[in-house]
């Protein structure tokens, strides 16, 4: 199942699709955020911002903004 | 002749990049700045063998060679330009045993640049219980590069480092994959409008700002015969570009690393449910933060008193050993009092950064910019401006330096236009001396007094202030910025102490050369011009009093004429200048002439008031029994109230009130336009909080 | 002797507002010019 990957629960894991180009930061993709790659939701913050994941075994946090521009695959 | 080999260290943030460069430059590092900006320069010597020496740059952590911020900028700046001083001999890039897969793109990406690279694998005392093994040999050939295992925790693999240094001729400087793969005919074309320059190095040119030696962006878009693509197709072509690096690493890796055991989510997961939770995150981050603040009170009381008392002492021995004279007077009540205004707050600042250097060393402070982000943006800041708030506390510069880090241009001037509002330690003695005149030492309850209820409240004020002006801020300042907010979770780890000491070495070292010059210019200023009059009144003083009041005893005579003599100096003049401005604020000349020197460092405030009042007495009451002893020639009654203590908190509290932070923020946000209005609504802010408080409690 | 120290004051004087002018004043020549160093840059 396709969801964006802000929405995934914690626990979550789910390979990675596709990437919006546009407005995700180069860096994010540096960072590991590719498709192909693995992801899995560790934590929220307080107030659901930022989200704290584990992507191809990098641990990073991003804002959810930039996770709603990400699709997954469901795991 | 000791030759020497320039060597560049890249790599990620959170590799232990640090440890290794300290474990080879030892204390033979200075940290500076690039020029023109304010990205800390660290670089360092280390003696390698048959008296070669290494001089070694760390460069800031990165992930890529793609610059999204100064600091990374500063590492293509440096590795692009043949010319540039630091340009290295030998790059080395550290990764750590956890993220070689993410650590290994910036690899590749060096070795498109023709430098011979070496690559260490910090941390390796770790893959044992990572269950990783590494077939280096195998992993050297496919990345075409010598490969160093490295513990810096340890201290193993140094030599080895040091060895593979000294013999980097024997590196091989081929890349090791052809990343332009991607668009054979856009690059082919591309390398031959300009042969003689290495390929990535003209991709990079063209999708970066960067300027370096022989060619920039414009020349390439008008020179070349092909077609120029346009900005979101360089987009395009970039992340294909990391796409293609990430899956050569990934069957590098595939072939050369084992994974055995899926280790320790353990420690790291266990801490994180907690520092990270909703509630208890931030219960435990108020915790640490009302302990830091406590212990560096209280620790630092013991050194600030031992200081205090061994500052007067010296005036004492100089003021006997010396002959009588002008320049002795300078250096016993302008040079050391002010010198000593300066030292005597050295302890909170070192306590201080050594707190916050084992915050980020641990891993925590990227917990801390995790869980305060959100609350942090409602206010126009980032997360990541939860450091130099915190920094705020020990003293401005440092803390708008670490404003680096804030990727957006929006939020980061927002940071550095608010940190002046937190109490940072200059303000602390003209508090503690204001509070301990004028605040009653009750008890409320059994465990706070008074008086540190007042400090703490002040504190309040300062970080309440610094949000209010962060909201209003935000509403009115019309920037656009894009907000590229990426935070790595580290490990944790048990802080190195030999990082933190070198760290809070630096940082101390940078405060007091920084502000301490600035203070002791203005010492000497300050006293010459309270000890030199422009008219007959000054010079024949004595005279003026003693037939005036002739009844008087000799000891009143004496504070007479040396109050008279102060009273129609240059300085006394000035003060009565300013007089009417500051006294509906509750101040008299005297407290106005040590506002304005504060106006260069607010601790100037004390060691001003110890010049205004022991020049032309000979006795060392200290400062706080002579304070207390002033009478305000209207009222009659003690100058130092309750109104006045408290209007003059106020102002403290508010006022910008130092030089060497303006000339900071002028560098950082590049004109006088900023620090002029931050200037401008600091001071109207304290004047008026001061001007309403006086009035009100008269 | 107390010619001596009045001179030595009136130099030590010169010399620290001498060096708060050019610590406020002098502005450093630029000698890269390095574009993203401006404040409105956005990177």
């Amino acid at each position: 199942m396709k969801v964006s990957l802000a929405s995934l629960k914690k626990g979550q894991s789910g390979i990675i699709i596709s990437v919006v180009t546009d407005n995700i930061p180069l860096k994010l993709l540096e960072m590991g955020c590719l498709p192909g790659n693995e992801v899995e939701l560790l934590q929220r913050a307080p107030f659901s911002c930022p989200m704290y994941l584990n992507i191809n075994g990098s641990h990073l946090a991003i804002r959810k903004e930039v996770a709603e521009q990400i699709e997954v695959e469901l795991m | 002749m000791a030759k020497q080999i320039n060597v560049s260290l890249i790599g990620n943030p959170n590799t232990g990049k640090t440890s290794v460069f300290n474990l080879l430059t030892g204390l033979n590092q200075q940290v500076g700045n690039y020029p023109g900006i304010t990205v800390e320069r660290k670089a360092g010597v280390c003696k390698l063998s048959r008296g070669l020496k290494a001089h070694i740059v760390d460069l800031p952590g990165t992930y890529s060679l793609n610059a999204s911020s100064l600091d990374e900028n500063v590492v293509i700046e440096v590795l692009l330009n043949k010319k540039d001083k630091d340009y290295p001999d030998v790059a080395v890039v550290v990764s750590d045993v956890e993220n070689i897969k993410r650590n290994l793109l910036i690899f590749t990406q060096i070795k498109d640049l023709d430098i011979p690279t070496i690559l260490v694998i910090n941390m390796a005392d770790q893959m044992l219980r990572k269950g990783i093994t590494i077939d280096i040999p195998e992993l050297e050939k496919r990345l075409n590069t010598k490969i160093v295992l490295m513990s810096a925790r340890k201290k193993q693999g140094v030599e080895e480092l040091k060895k593979s240094i000294e013999d980097y001729r024997k590196l091989p400087v081929a890349p090791c994959l052809n990343a332009f793969e991607i668009d054979p005919e856009y690059f082919g074309g591309l390398q031959r409008a300009f042969p003689k320059e290495s390929l990535y190095k003209l991709w990079l040119v063209i999708t970066q700002d960067v300027n370096f030696a022989n060619i920039n962006r414009n020349t390439i878009a008008d020179a070349s015969q092909f077609q120029t693509k346009k900005n979101s197709e360089l987009k395009r072509l970039q992340q294909k570009e990391t796409i293609k690096r990430y899956q050569f690493i990934n069957q590098t890796l595939k072939a050369t690393q084992t994974i055995d055991i899926k280790n320790a989510k353990g420690v790291r997961a266990a801490l994180d449910r907690v520092l990270i939770h909703k509630v208890w995150g931030f219960v435990v981050f108020l915790a640490i933060l009302l302990f830091i603040f406590q212990a560096i009170y209280d620790w630092s009381s013991y050194p600030m008193d031992l200081i205090d008392g061994a500052f007067a002492w010296m005036s004492d021995f100089f003021r006997e050993i010396l002959p009588e004279g002008m320049l002795t007077n300078l250096l016993v009540e302008g040079i050391l009092p002010g010198i000593g205004g300066i030292v005597i707050f050295i302890p909170q600042i070192a306590f201080l950064f050594l707190f916050i250097s084992i915050l980020e060393e641990s891993g925590y402070m990227s917990r801390v910019v995790f869980i305060m982000d959100r609350l942090m943006r409602r206010f126009g800041l980032s997360g990541k401006s939860i450091v130099p708030l915190i920094s705020g506390t020990a003293c401005a510069i440092p803390a708008v330096m670490a404003t680096r880090n804030i990727e957006n241009w929006k939020q980061r001037l927002i940071t550095i236009l608010v940190v002046p509002f937190t109490t940072c330690s200059a303000r602390l003695p003209v508090y503690l001396i204001i509070i301990s005149l004028v605040i009653p030492t009750h008890r409320v309850g059994w465990f706070f007094g008074y008086q540190s209820l007042t400090l703490m409240f002040l504190y309040f004020i300062g970080f309440g202030a610094a949000l209010v002006s962060a909201w209003l801020l935000n509403k009115f300042l019309k920037i656009e910025s894009k907000s590229f907010f990426v935070v790595e979770m580290p490990n944790y780890k048990i802080p190195l102490f030999k990082n933190v000491a070198i760290n809070v070495f630096e940082k101390t070292k940078a405060f007091i050369a920084g502000a301490g010059k600035i203070i002791l210019a203005i010492s000497i200023i300050l006293w010459v011009l309270g000890s030199f009059g422009p008219t007959e009144k000054f010079s024949k003083a004595k005279e003026y009093v003693t037939t005036q009041y002739q009844e008087n005893s000799a000891e009143d005579l004496e504070t007479q004429i040396a109050s008279y003599k102060l009273e129609h100096s240059y300085m006394g003049y000035m003060g009565k200048a300013i007089e009417p401005v500051v006294r509906p604020l509750g101040y008299d000349w005297k407290i106005g002439i040590a506002i304005i020197s504060s106006f260069a460092a607010r601790e100037v405030f004390v060691s001003t008031l110890a010049t205004i009042y022991s020049v032309g007495s000979e006795e060392e009451e200290t400062i706080k029994n002579r304070m207390a002893s002033e009478i305000n020639p209207v009222t009659k009654k003690p100058l130092f109230n309750l109104a006045t203590g408290i209007s003059l908190l106020l102002f403290y509290a508010f006022a910008m009130q130092c030089a060497s932070t303006i000339a900071i923020v002028k560098k950082e946000t590049n004109g006088w336009m900023w620090p002029s209005i931050q200037f401008i609504f600091m001071s109207g802010l304290a004047y008026i909080a001061a001007l309403a408080a006086y009035q009100f409690l008269k | 002797m107390q010619n001596f120290q009045n001179i030595a004051v009136l130099f030590i004087f010169v010399g620290a507002v001498g060096y708060l002018i050019k610590k406020f004043f002098w502005n450093p020549i630029k000698d890269k010019n390095k574009s993203c160093g401006s404040g409105s840059c956005g990177c």
